[in-house]
């Protein structure tokens, strides 16, 4: 079993986030055509609210300590198998550096195994379930910018704020064919590691959510909260850095301690979160957003139930690490590779939204036109001192995950020639990301391929060494031991007896076969989860909303009713009138 | 039966749709392939792509498949058209399934994958 760096959109399998560089490919976008749409505020197609929730979901995750840390072992890695190629050491530098990759590989793959189902869970509880409310202080960055991208603009300027836009686009997302047709595709998918781990994770994720609501009660209907504590959880957990970068563990034993550890957080997550937590968390991300650390990455101190000598412990090896990567004064191959990998490292903020092949044209009075497969897609005024003349380039829209950066980015570059860099922001836009993004590299191609460049060197280092041995026989592993980490929590509830019943069936087929691959029961049992989080969990709402999509509700909890009989799950409560699924 | 087009290519299908067609069309009578990301290696699954030879019988599956999708009115299929002589055209099909009558979803599939007209009146009337 080989572990990918890479995690997609469902249901458009091209569109992916690389955990390394974090760069984002969204499939849908047509940059030559929808260019205008696309840099306007509020524009964006709603076509690509779901893959773009979805991928700046995975963005915002590996944008976060334990993230920067997998992408900085990755790096350092491959780092290491280009000194190895490039200069050939022998003896002890040369057993040294192959340990070290080794070591960087173990910890990085298996931390990105056991955080594979949660990603794509998280992922896929962004497209499905997060919403916010008036009575809601937080905002997630995958909503919030979700907004900006597609939400009505004139309805954001109301003292309101963009709860309404938020809630209004969402449900209307959520609410149509093509959603309820993804959730499908997601029951469709095997209740396991292999196949990327979606509605594995996506289980669990519904899952601990529900444990979390019965603790407290507002986070049924504060999904965004839900999803913004769940995902600090793990992706700040400065606990889980402490053990990706603990000096006194090897091999085995490193991969040991950190899949004990992630399992121990689920527990922790499971038994331990109290109301306090959510509230105190909340707290702490009004505070950040307080503070003049905008372009950081807020730290929480207790919320997330880290013990404090670890925190501590995880705090100072990331410094180190940190360090490291900016020590680059000898000017050896090394420190050659440490600056590429320290500018890869040093651009994870961007998000990607289009990136094409154009042809430009400068004309001689400084006048540009870009096209693509002969059709003018801009043009507009290059800057000063590009010569005319024509050649391939880029075209790339890009902006930043940090929250003060919240502008969009325009780039044409013909070779290595910036055409022209055009920011799309609010009025005072600060200096700062204006001097950022001058000497930065638009092509998000030509930083993809360096990143490429660095795993081909590892690819090559690695095959038939000792450490391939190694390395394989830990990731022949991985897969079962992840399931045996996340089925316990997905199929929560469910009895010994139904358990050998139900998994068979799911390890194949997610939930269809279970619910006999009846399309209208299959289609409801979707519509219902996506119903009570978008609209209300109130059983007559949701029943008139079944009558407009002409889907029976009761036909549907009848249906569902009797593969719970059979079966165990899935599970819908009913209280009070309210409905609550478990799926 | 004759076609100017011989393969259609499904793409963005789910494992449901893939159950439903191997019922309709007979596990010969459709292939299937999944999506892949760049990179082949780091190759990600996600959505089925169905691979139909057309004919008479598949015509009648496909059409047999579209309408257990009534609910939903009208269906965008994304395909690839492979004609004979090997012309490859993406297009996207909008299919209006509100009728209960198969012959009206077949008219509609007819033009979509270039059916010659007569031969597309052998298929309504068989």
């Amino acid at each position: 079993m080989r572990t990918s760096g890479v995690f997609c959109s469902f249901g458009d399998n091209r569109s992916w986030t690389d955990l390394i560089t974090n760069v984002v490919v969204l499939s849908e976008v047509q940059l030559d055509q929808d260019l205008e749409k696309l840099t306007g505020w509020g524009t964006s197609p709603r076509n690509l609210l779901p893959s773009f929730l979805h991928e700046a979901t995975h963005h915002w995750c590996f944008l976060s300590p334990v993230g920067s840390v997998v992408a900085a072992l990755q790096l350092r890695a491959r780092r290491r198998a280009q000194t190895l190629l490039r200069t050939n050491p022998a003896g002890k530098r040369r057993i040294e550096l192959q340990a070290g990759l080794l070591e960087d590989l173990i910890r990085a793959e298996t931390v990105t195994a056991f955080l594979r189902p949660l990603a794509e869970g998280l992922s896929l509880y962004t497209e499905f379930d997060a919403m916010t409310n008036q009575k809601s202080s937080i905002l997630s960055l995958p909503l919030e910018m979700a907004s900006y991208f597609s939400g009505d603009l004139e309805l954001s300027q109301t003292p309101l704020g963009l709860t309404p836009v938020l809630v209004s686009l969402l449900r209307s997302m959520r609410l149509d064919q093509r959603c309820i047709q993804r959730k499908v595709g997601v029951f469709g998918h095997p209740l396991a590691y292999t196949d990327g781990g979606y509605f594995l994770g996506y289980l669990t994720v519904r899952r601990l959510w529900i444990k979390a609501a019965g603790k407290d009660g507002r986070l049924l209907n504060e999904t965004d909260l839900f999803l913004m504590y769940l995902r600090s959880f793990f992706f700040d957990d400065i606990g889980l850095v402490a053990k990706l970068l603990d000096p006194t563990t090897k091999e085995l034993e490193s991969a040991s301690a950190i899949s004990n550890y992630v399992n121990q957080r689920i527990l922790t997550f499971i038994d331990d979160v109290q109301q306090s937590d959510i509230a105190t968390y909340e707290h702490e991300v009004i505070e950040f957003g307080r503070s003049s650390d905008k372009g950081k990455i807020p730290k929480f101190l207790t919320s997330l139930r880290v013990e404090s000598d670890l925190y501590d412990l995880g705090s100072q090896l990331s410094t180190r690490l940190v360090e490291q990567l900016g020590a680059t004064s000898k000017g050896t191959v090394n420190d050659v590779f440490r600056l590429q990998e320290a500018e890869i490292f040093g651009r994870r903020d961007i998000m990607y939204l289009g990136s094409i092949p154009v042809e430009v044209v400068v004309h001689k009075d400084g006048k540009f036109q870009v096209f693509r497969e002969g059709m003018q897609v801009t043009d507009g005024q290059a800057h000063k001192g590009v010569a005319a003349g024509n050649a391939e380039g880029s075209l790339d829209l890009f902006f930043s995950m940090l929250p003060r950066h919240r502008y969009r980015v325009v780039s044409i570059t013909r070779g290595k020639d910036v055409v022209l860099k055009k920011f799309i922001g609010p009025k005072s836009m600060p200096k700062s990301a204006v001097k950022r993004f001058s000497d930065f590299e638009p092509s998000r191609s030509i930083a993809q391929s360096r990143s490429d460049e660095f795993s081909v060197a590892l690819e090559q280092v690695l095959v038939g060494s000792w450490m391939e041995i190694c390395l394989t026989h830990i990731r022949n592993q991985l897969g079962t031991l992840v399931e045996s980490v996340y089925l316990p929590v997905a199929t929560y509830g469910v009895s010994d007896a139904h358990y050998e019943k139900a998994y068979p069936l799911m390890q194949q087929n997610g939930l269809l076969s279970l619910l006999n691959w009846d399309r209208e029961l299959i289609e409801g049992t979707a519509l219902l989860g996506l119903c009570c989080n978008a609209i209300s969990p109130h059983r007559g709402f949701v029943s008139a909303w079944f009558k407009k999509s002409d889907l029976d509700l009761d036909l549907t909890l009848a249906g569902i009713n009797k593969c719970t009989k059979e079966y165990g799950i899935p599970e819908v409560y009913e209280a009070g009138g309210q409905l609550l699924a478990t799926v | 039966m004759k076609t100017k087009s011989s393969t259609v290519r499904i793409v963005g299908l789910d494992a449901l749709d893939k159950n439903e067609l191997e019922k309709v069309l007979g596990q010969g009578g459709v292939q299937f392939d999944r999506t892949q990301v760049p990179g082949g290696t780091y190759g990600e699954p996600g959505t089925i792509i169905a691979i139909v030879v057309i004919t008479l019988a598949s015509l009648k599956g496909l059409t047999a498949w579209l309408m257990k999708k009534r609910r939903q009115k009208s269906i965008s299929l994304t395909t690839e058209v492979v004609h004979k002589d090997g012309r490859k055209e993406k297009k996207t099909i909008h299919v209006d399934v509100t009728s209960s009558d198969p012959a009206e979803i077949m008219k509609q599939l007819g033009p979509a994958f270039e059916i010659e007209p007569q031969l597309l009146q052998q298929a309504l009337a068989s």
